[in-house]
């Protein structure tokens, strides 16, 4: 790989609050870690382990990209108030993060979704393939709405703050 | 406190309405006075030099009118708008529109090619990439760095980023054009390109050009001077 590539990635608004290629993997990477033990446990777990076990994994996204969305902000406030000064408005700046995070947190939680769920399989029977299914649906669903609330609520805050 | 006097007689052309319209304005920072009852008009289409010694000043009064800061009394109204009555987002929205800014300090996007800093506006204002690309080529070609477009602006000059943000500031053709010093940071080639401009813009395009300048050929340029009193202790 050719140095920096990761460093070219995005569109020039995400660029400009240095969100490069390193902040999607770290995203994407996240995302998948949680997303895959999520949907791992629920296999081997009854209903209500299953409700547990999501909400964690909601929960944990939330957090984390709430988190991301604040630093991103936080730590760009001369390139903020730069954009500000030709035009930008909260909008169009938080637009640039929540794109990002959303689409390679999205991207992340349904590869470790699914490779969650196979293993889950795996480990608790092939008897259960259809459970699965809907294991992962349902926590890559779950991971997704996770990173919406939780870069929109992180954008939010920083805004008002 | 800064007072603000005359150098010349306010010139009987423009069509009468106002640019900028400065009630009452008072600004402080702290304990200090910057601005106490200033009171003032910008004719639209004219160009309006203001001058003053370093830390007067004039940077807060060309950020007032860009609805950068805000005044702790009174009232500044651009083009039919009073400022005071805008939220931040409608503030940076009503700038991408009406107010083409070239700071003292530099604002650009040191990761993005001259391109791209001088196309943003544009995207805030939401313009098809058809338009964008025209537009951004033509305030490249006006101000004469189309073949810096795939610089990035990091590894440039501050003279050659004072050009940048001067074509970024041109790009969605505003009504209003706020220049804070320059010309202080261009060689003299390039400050002649940027007078050049001023010469030619504001004849052309009739929009108001409001300058902070030690530039006496900016202030002969100008049709009308206003100089700041003293610093600000």
């Amino acid at each position: 790989m050719r140095a920096g590539t990761l460093t070219q990635r995005g569109g020039p608004v995400a660029r400009s609050l240095r969100i490069t290629g390193s902040t999607h993997l770290m995203v994407a990477m996240l995302s998948a870690a949680v997303a895959l033990n999520g949907a791992a446990a629920a296999q081997a777990l009854g209903f209500t382990g299953f409700v547990v076990a999501t909400a964690v994994v909601f929960a944990s996204l939330a957090a984390c990209s709430a988190a991301i969305s604040v630093d991103i902000l936080r730590r760009s406030g001369k390139t903020v108030s730069d954009l500000r000064s030709i035009g930008a408005t909260s909008s169009s700046i938080s637009s640039a993060i929540f794109g990002s995070v959303l689409a390679y947190g999205a991207l992340g939680s349904a590869v470790g979704g699914v490779a969650g769920g196979a293993l889950g399989s795996a480990l608790a029977g092939p008897g259960l393939a259809m459970s699965a299914v809907y294991g992962v649906v349902t926590v890559v669903l779950a991971s997704s709405a996770a990173l919406a609330v939780g870069t929109y609520a992180g954008g939010r805050a920083t805004w008002r703050s | 406190m800064a007072q603000l006097a005359e150098q010349r007689p306010v010139p009987p052309a423009g069509d009468g309405r106002f640019s900028v319209e400065v009630k009452h304005v008072s600004k402080s920072y702290g304990e200090k006075e910057v601005y106490a009852d200033l009171h003032f008009q910008l004719l639209r289409g004219t160009f309006v030099a203001l001058a003053g010694p370093i830390g007067s000043g004039k940077t807060t009064l060309i950020n007032m009118f860009a609805g950068i800061e805000r005044p702790t009394s009174g009232s500044v109204t651009v083009m039919g708008r009073d400022l005071s009555t805008m939220s931040d987002d409608q503030l940076a929205s009503f700038r991408a529109r009406t107010i083409g800014l070239v700071p003292q300090s530099q604002t650009l996007i040191p990761e993005l090619t001259t391109y791209e800093n001088v196309e943003l506006p544009l995207r805030f204002l939401k313009v098809d990439r058809d338009t964008r690309r025209k537009k951004t080529e033509a305030a490249m070609e006006k101000i004469g760095i189309r073949e810096d477009a795939n610089k990035t602006v990091g590894t440039m000059s501050v003279g050659e980023k004072q050009m940048v943000s001067f074509a970024r500031a041109l790009v969605n053709d505003p009504p209003i054009l706020l220049l804070d010093e320059p010309t202080e940071a261009l060689d003299p080639l390039m400050a002649e390109v940027v007078l050049g401009i001023l010469r030619g813009d504001n004849m052309t395009d009739g929009r108001t050009i409001f300058v902070t300048t030690h530039d006496k050929r900016i202030t002969d340029l100008a049709r009308r001077t206003l100089r700041v009193g003293k610093k600000i202790p």
